[in-house]
């Protein structure tokens, strides 16, 4: 193999799979990035068993080749290359070359037969969604976090379907820790057409890299097959392997019907419980909500801190109504919501909180109650 | 013509052996309790060839007259108890009456007895069962039984005796838990002639302790004392720093008879909870006297199992005299342990015992079954085995000037040429500072004493020790309640488990219902715990009550948490201390309630007396 690649261009790709190449394993050829070039142009090829990434780019083939090289001192390498132009070649034995006139490196390389083999979109449907707002549905799913020896499915990955309802299509994506659960609808335009599909329950983790991998503008694909969740923009692909299990009925969850909406306004809500939140602590996470005659009283009380309360006017003509939250779950879901005033939606100390913007069904959030 | 026939008396007899004689070591716990049920104060063990080729217990005891010798081989034959009601109130080590024959069964094996009044000894020979001989032969009172070429007539079971050395280890090992128990009775151990073990009558049971566990166990001893309305609980336990790998030097004894108890064991260790390294066990002896109508020995022909009727009352009970035990300043010739707090637990309760906290309610026993118990069975459960009070009686003669306050003494009363014990410097602020080693250690000195505090491992101490405090004043526990509830699968042993444990377990912040069969939902977890999830965590739980009745779970998992946070919350090592710090986190160790090991069980000090740098530097020899 032997090949001239443009330093900015291998760089930008490599500093996409960086993620996916670093992380601690056992199967060392991981750690590498494939670099297959053939006549069209050159493959680059990385994966952590769980997600794998591919690209096809321009490039002047001088041979055909394959080779496995550890894609942490390649990029190190591209990155401080004093030259434009960088020439890979393989040599004997596996030895490869990465020269310019005035700087060679030789590094050792991996079997390339090794490399794990990367599911291929052959025959899906792709459908289109704008780069931005998969982005912000990812970003508000994956929120939603579990510690790291989690195995429940329903947990580690996040829900995504198609949903019709009354007139409109959606993209639904829904993720919960079972303290708390968001849901994130995307409204499908007539470009958008996506094949209805059973849910499937997507890998936080894998779409933590999504987000890594997608710029901030322009339009991407999206499809499922099989077991695989498939990203692709332009030239380059990202796969995820789907988990296996059942994402627990949440429709029921969704029903507002039976309870009470107040409006707030959202920024004073937000900095009110970031306030209270500073007395809180491990031990003691809760704080307590007093729905009382036309106000809000958050309180909370820490024995080893001290204690905070704080007065909100609201609408409010109902029976007074005391639930402890933990503030932090309000917090992230306040974070996300961009209209000026949000509705909670409560029914009493039993029963989950629904945060929502004012005038949308898009951004959902269902938190439970804590008893103290 | 009939299929089924009642078996011939040699082959049953055979057959209760496979039971009852396992191997030498069983034929010589079997003679030896005999020979202590028979009120000997001198028995004698002689074994050769790790019990293969002989064994001969002989003792000084009432013997036994021609007729009842002759008796005594048959099968159910036993002067041990009489009638139906004697088999709930056993005071005896033995009473099934099946040992003799079952050894009989399987030996070439002589009884020679004398009572003292017949004019002259009896002696039977039994071969495999069969009476060959019976005769007049001359012998002192007391009696004399040998059981030779053990399995001589099963040769499976020969085959599978382990070496000699094995053999006899199992047998010195019975002779060992026996002559624990009774401190009255001289034992002589023999192997093929040699003298192995001669432990003299002694009037301290102390003594007969350091007899037979070590001499190392004389300084490093805890006494144990509980007593409540029908339980009394007394020994001794070892200094957390002497741990064994096993619970093997564990040796229980329920009215005078050794037991092996899972639940017990879990007990005493949670009663050292925070003190011992995992996977270590202490050692230690300990009475359990109760009424004999509370427990059933008859579980096992070897009467190493038993069961109790209150025993979740028991194990809180057990924890709590050996938490209490460990609290108290060590075992000292002249100080009685009076911990105040002793009759307040007690263990079968008729009213709530106002000591114990929030935390520990839930696993206190049922107190539906107290008040209707007679108290009569007491006095004779209790006077039937003498379990010896802590640090009473005579050695309370023994320099009282002792007996002041350790506080009050700036230096450890060390006995000359003994290390100096921790629990004899319990005041930390008192101490100099020194400075900070490494920035890691803390170097203090008293008089006599260097010490060096590892000061993560105290600081880890102080903070979880005040996480834990905290948490027990909580009147409530907060608890997360789940969106979706957790759906947890229990077989049928551990799903009844639960189902018990489901208000306690609601009263600690999970909410858990019962679904239909073996099924759960679990609605909410303590909020200490939200981040965990919940079916491994019940099924732990479940799974070590069911195992051994005993049930530390929750608890125990709160605290793996608190130990964790107190971890991230402790000061680190290679962190600069100033003087101020240093004095402040003294001060803090002063008031933990076990100020010596972190959390996770190592120690956070250790010391030099004077005497030990001076042995080093060869000033003193």
């Amino acid at each position: 193999m032997k090949t001239i690649f443009t330093k900015s261009e291998l760089l930008d790709v490599l500093s996409k799979v960086q993620g996916l190449t670093n992380r601690k394993t056992s199967l060392a050829i991981t750690e590498n990035v494939l670099i297959q070039t053939t006549e069209g142009g050159v493959t680059i090829t990385a994966t952590d068993l769980e997600t794998g990434f591919e690209g096809i780019y321009p490039a002047t083939v001088a041979t055909e080749g394959i080779i496995a090289i550890n894609s942490r001192k390649l990029y190190d390498i591209v990155k401080m290359f004093p030259a434009d132009q960088i020439n890979i070649e393989e040599l004997e034995n596996r030895w490869v070359a990465i020269t310019s006139e005035a700087v060679e490196y030789h590094l050792v390389t991996m079997t390339p037969d090794d490399f794990p083999d990367i599911p291929r979109a052959d025959e899906i449907d792709f459908f289109e969604m704008e780069t931005a707002a998969l982005k912000d549905m990812i970003e508000k799913s994956v929120a939603i976090s579990v510690a790291g020896d989690e195995k429940r499915a329903h947990m580690i990955g996040v829900n995504f379907e198609t949903v019709s309802e009354a007139d409109n299509d959606y993209i639904r994506m829904v993720s919960t820790d079972i303290k708390r659960l968001t849901k994130v609808d995307y409204v499908c335009d007539s470009k958008t057409k996506p094949a209805a599909n059973e849910n499937v329950i997507i890998p936080k983790k894998g779409l933590n890299e999504v987000n890594r991998f997608l710029a901030q503008d322009g339009t991407v694909e999206v499809g499922v097959q099989s077991n695989h969740f498939f990203v692709r923009k332009d030239n380059e692909t990202l796969v995820i392997n789907l988990l296996d299990g059942e994402f627990p009925p949440y429709r029921d969850l969704l029903n507002i019907q039976t309870a009470y909406d107040v409006l707030f306004p959202r920024e004073p809500l937000l900095m009110m419980l970031k306030r209270m939140s500073i007395v809180t602590s491990e031990e003691y996470k809760a704080v307590i909500f007093n729905y009382e005659n036309n106000a809000l009283q958050v309180r909370a009380v820490n024995p080893n801190v001290g204690e905070s309360k704080e007065k909100i006017a609201i609408d409010y003509d109902r029976e007074s109504l005391e639930v402890a939250f933990n503030p932090r779950y309000f917090i992230d879901a306040l974070n996300f919501i961009e209209s000026e005033n949000v509705l909670l939606n409560i029914v009493d100390g039993e029963h989950p909180c629904i945060v929502r913007g004012e005038n949308t069904s898009s951004y959902f959030n269902i938190i439970m109650p804590m008893k103290i | 013509m009939s299929k089924i026939k009642i078996l011939p008396e040699i082959l049953s007899n055979k057959i209760a052996a496979g039971e009852v004689v396992e191997r030498p070591a069983s034929v010589v716990k079997e003679l030896v309790e005999n020979a202590v049920d028979a009120g000997s104060s001198r028995i004698t063990i002689e074994i050769g060839q790790g019990g293969r080729s002989m064994i001969r217990v002989s003792d000084n005891g009432l013997g036994m007259a021609h007729d009842d010798a002759l008796l005594a081989i048959e099968r159910y034959a036993t002067s041990k108890i009489y009638s139906d009601p004697d088999l709930h109130a056993i005071a005896t080590l033995g009473f099934r009456g099946e040992a003799l024959p079952s050894i009989a069964a399987v030996s070439k094996f002589t009884l020679t007895t004398n009572d003292g009044q017949s004019n002259a000894a009896t002696r039977i020979y039994v071969e495999g069962g069969k009476i060959r001989q019976v005769d007049e032969t001359g012998a002192p009172p007391g009696t004399m039984i040998s059981a030779d070429q053990l399995f001589f007539n099963t040769p499976a079971r020969r085959k599978f005796l382990k070496t000699v050395n094995t053999e006899m280890g199992h047998i010195a090992d019975v002779v060992s838990s026996l002559a624990l128990a009774r401190k009255d009775i001289q034992f002589r151990l023999f192997h093929n002639d040699r003298m192995v073990k001669n432990w003299p009558a002694v009037n301290d049971p102390v003594d007969r302790m350091v007899d037979v566990l070590g001499r190392e166990f004389r300084s490093g001893l805890y006494p144990v004392s509980l007593a409540g309305a029908y339980l009394s609980i007394n020994g001794w336990i070892s200094d957390p720093a002497i741990t064994r790998r096993t619970s093997q030097k564990i040796y229980i004894y329920v009215n005078g008879r050794f037991i092996r108890n899972r639940g017990i064991y879990y007990a005493i260790l949670d009663g050292y909870k925070g003190r011992l390294m995992k996977g270590r066990y202490p050692v230690g002896v300990l009475f359990l006297s109760l009424p004999p109508a509370e427990v059933d020995v008859n579980v096992h022909p070897t009467k190493h199992e038993v069961r109790f009727s209150n025993q979740r009352g028991l194990f809180q009970a057990i924890r709590t005299a050996v938490a209490q035990a460990l609290q108290s300043p060590g075992w000292q010739p002249a100080q009685p342990t009076q911990s105040p707090r002793i009759e307040e637990s007690v263990v079968f309760p008729e009213k709530k015992s106002s000591s114990s906290s929030q935390s520990e309610e839930p696993v206190a026993s049922p107190p539906s079954e107290a008040p209707g118990k007679p108290k009569a069975p007491l006095k004779r459960g209790s006077s039937i085995i003498k379990t010896e009070p802590a640090g009473h009686g005579d050695m309370e003669t023994k320099g009282p000037g002792e007996t002041e306050k350790l506080s009050d003494t700036s230096r450890p009363e060390t006995p000359p040429g003994e290390q100096a014990r921790l629990w004899q410097q319990p005041e930390f602020s008192r101490l100099s500072v020194i400075g900070q080693f490494h920035n890691t250690y803390i170097l203090c000195e008293s008089e006599s004493v260097l010490y060096v505090i590892d000061q993560h491992a105290a600081h880890e101490r102080i903070v979880y020790e005040k996480l834990l405090r905290q948490r027990r004043e909580a009147s409530v526990q907060p608890s997360q309640s789940f969106l979706i509830p957790e759906t947890i699968e229990l077989n049928y042993r551990e799903s009844a488990v639960i189902n018990e444990m489901i208000p306690d377990l609601v009263h600690m912040g999970i909410a858990i219902e019962p679904f239909g069969g073996n099924t759960f939902i679990v609605k909410s977890l303590p909020s200490i715990l939200s981040g965990e999830s919940a079916g491994p965590l019940i099924t732990e739980i479940a799974e070590t009550v069911a195992d051994s009745g005993y049930a530390p779970g929750l608890e125990e998992t709160i605290e793996q948490c608190l130990i964790l946070m107190a971890c991230h919350g402790a000061i680190r090592a290679n962190h600069y201390l100033s003087e101020k710090e240093i004095q402040a986190l003294l001060k803090q160790l002063d008031q933990c309630e076990n100020p010596y090991h972190c959390p996770h069980g190592r120690p956070t000090l250790i010391q030099w007396p004077i005497e030990s740098l001076e042995k080093r530097f060869r000033r003193t020899l």
